[in-house]
C-alpha cells in the first residue's frame, strides 16, 4: 500500500487534474480577478516609473555620449554632402544661365571650371576637349582673358590684367577707340586721345580685330588716369563685371 | 501567518508589475517548505492561484509546475546549486509562459534578489 506522503502527492495531483478538467469545461474563469489585478498593476507601474525616473535619466545620460558621437559623425557627413550639393547647385545655375542665354552663338563652345593653382589661372579643359590657343575665355559674354598654353587636360588662361605684352583693340559704347592691356594687377584702357570725352561708367567692348569677336564686354571705366597732362593720350582703369577667381564655370570659344 | 500572506501578496503585486515572480516564489516557498506536506501542497495550489491571477496564466498549469518544482526541490534538498537551478528554470518558464518582457526594473530587481539570497543563505553558513 502507498504511504501517507505519496497519498498526499496523489491527492494534490488529483486536485490539479480536477482544475484542468474545470478549465477544459470553461468553468474556471479568472478573467474578473485578472482584470482587477491588471488595473492594480497599472497603478503600480506608474508608481514604479516615478521611482525609476532618476535612474532612467542617469542611464540616458550614460547613453548620451555615444549618441553625441554618432550625431557628430552624421553631422560631418551631412555637412560634406551639403558642400557638394551647394557646389553642384551653383554649377547647375551657371549652366542654366549659359544654356538660357539666347544671344550666344552656336559655334563650338567649351564649358569648363576655372582652376587656380599657385596664383596661375587655368581652366579644366585641354586639347582633348578641343581647346585651342588664343581662344577667348568668357563669363556671360564678358571677356575674362585668352587661352595661353594648352595641355591635354588643362589650359592656362592669360587674364586681361596679365596681358602686359599684348593688347586688345577696344572701344567704348560712345565710340572711343583704344587698346586694352594689363599691368599685372589691373586692366587698363589706353591710347585714348587726350581730348576725348572718356567718362567713368562707360562700357568697354572689343572691336573688330583678327581672331577676336567684336562686341564682347570687357568692363566699365572705373577711373580715368590723368597723371601727366602733357601726354597726347590718356588711360583709364577698367573694372570688370566678372572675376575669374570667383566664377564657377567659364565658356571658351 | 496572515501578515506574511498579506506581505507576500504585496510583493507579488509589485513583482508582477516588474515581470518576474522571483521574490514571491522564493519567499512563499521558503515559508511553506518546512511545513507538513499536506499544508505545503495545499499552499502551493494557493500560490499557483495568485500567480495565475497576477500573470494571467492557467491556474492548473501553474499548480502542476509548482508541484513538480516541489518534488524536485525535495529530491535535491541540501544541494543548493540544483535547488537554485530548478528555481531559475521555474522562473524562466513563468517568464516565457507569461510572454513577459525584459525591462529596466530588472537592473534593480535582480541584484536586490541576489543580495537577499546571499544574506539569507551564504551569510549564515559563513558565520
Amino acid at each position: 500500500m502507498l504511504n501517507e506522503k505519496y497519498k498526499q502527492y496523489l491527492l494534490a495531483f488529483f486536485i490539479v487534474f480536477i482544475l484542468f478538467f474545470l478549465q477544459f469545461l470553461k468553468l474556471l474563469n479568472l478573467s474578473l480577478l485578472n482584470n482587477v489585478a491588471n488595473s492594480w498593476k497599472e497603478k503600480n507601474y506608474v508608481l514604479l516609473q516615478k521611482v525609476a525616473h532618476p535612474f532612467k535619466r542617469l542611464l540616458m545620460m550614460w547613453q548620451l555620449t555615444s549618441k553625441l558621437e554618432d550625431l557628430q559623425y552624421r553631422y560631418s557627413e551631412i555637412a560634406a554632402v551639403a558642400v557638394q550639393s551647394n557646389a553642384l547647385q551653383k554649377e547647375n545655375q551657371e549652366l542654366r544661365k549659359i544654356l538660357e542665354n539666347s544671344d550666344r552663338s552656336y559655334k563650338e563652345v567649351i564649358i569648363a571650371a576655372p582652376v587656380i593653382s599657385f596664383a596661375q589661372s587655368f581652366v579644366a579643359a585641354g586639347s582633348r576637349d578641343g581647346v585651342r590657343p588664343k581662344s577667348v575665355v568668357l563669363y556671360k559674354d564678358t571677356l575674362l582673358g585668352l587661352i595661353g598654353q594648352v595641355e591635354e587636360r588643362q589650359s592656362s588662361v592669360m587674364l586681361l590684367s596679365q596681358m602686359t605684352d599684348s593688347a586688345i583693340l577696344a572701344e567704348t559704347n560712345t565710340g572711343l577707340k583704344g587698346v586694352v592691356k594689363g599691368n599685372g594687377r589691373e586692366v587698363l584702357l589706353s591710347e585714348i586721345a587726350s581730348d576725348a570725352q572718356l567718362e567713368v561708367g562707360q562700357l568697354v567692348f572689343t572691336s573688330s580685330q583678327l581672331g577676336l569677336e567684336k562686341g564682347l564686354l570687357i568692363g566699365k571705366v572705373a577711373r580715368v588716369l590723368a597723371d601727366n597732362q602733357a601726354l597726347a593720350t590718356k588711360t583709364a582703369l577698367i573694372e570688370q563685371m566678372a572675376n575669374f577667381y570667383e566664377v564657377s564655370l567659364v565658356e571658351i570659344k | 501567518m496572515i501578515i506574511s500572506a498579506v506581505f507576500l501578496l504585496i510583493i507579488l503585486s509589485l513583482e508582477s508589475t516588474i515581470g518576474l515572480p522571483i521574490f514571491f516564489l522564493y519567499l512563499s516557498y521558503s515559508l511553506i517548505s518546512r511545513r507538513s506536506d499536506k499544508f505545503a501542497l495545499l499552499a502551493l495550489i494557493a500560490i499557483a492561484f495568485f500567480l495565475a491571477i497576477f500573470y494571467s496564466l492557467s491556474w492548473p498549469l501553474l499548480a502542476f509546475l509548482l508541484l513538480i518544482f516541489h518534488i524536485a526541490s525535495q529530491k535535491f534538498a541540501d544541494k543548493l546549486f540544483w535547488e537554485s537551478f530548478i528555481f531559475v528554470c521555474l522562473n524562466l518558464l513563468i517568464f516565457k509562459l507569461g510572454n513577459l518582457q525584459l525591462n529596466y526594473f530588472y537592473l534593480v530587481h535582480l541584484p536586490f534578489f541576489f543580495f537577499y539570497f546571499y544574506k539569507s543563505n551564504f551569510k549564515k553558513y559563513a558565520s
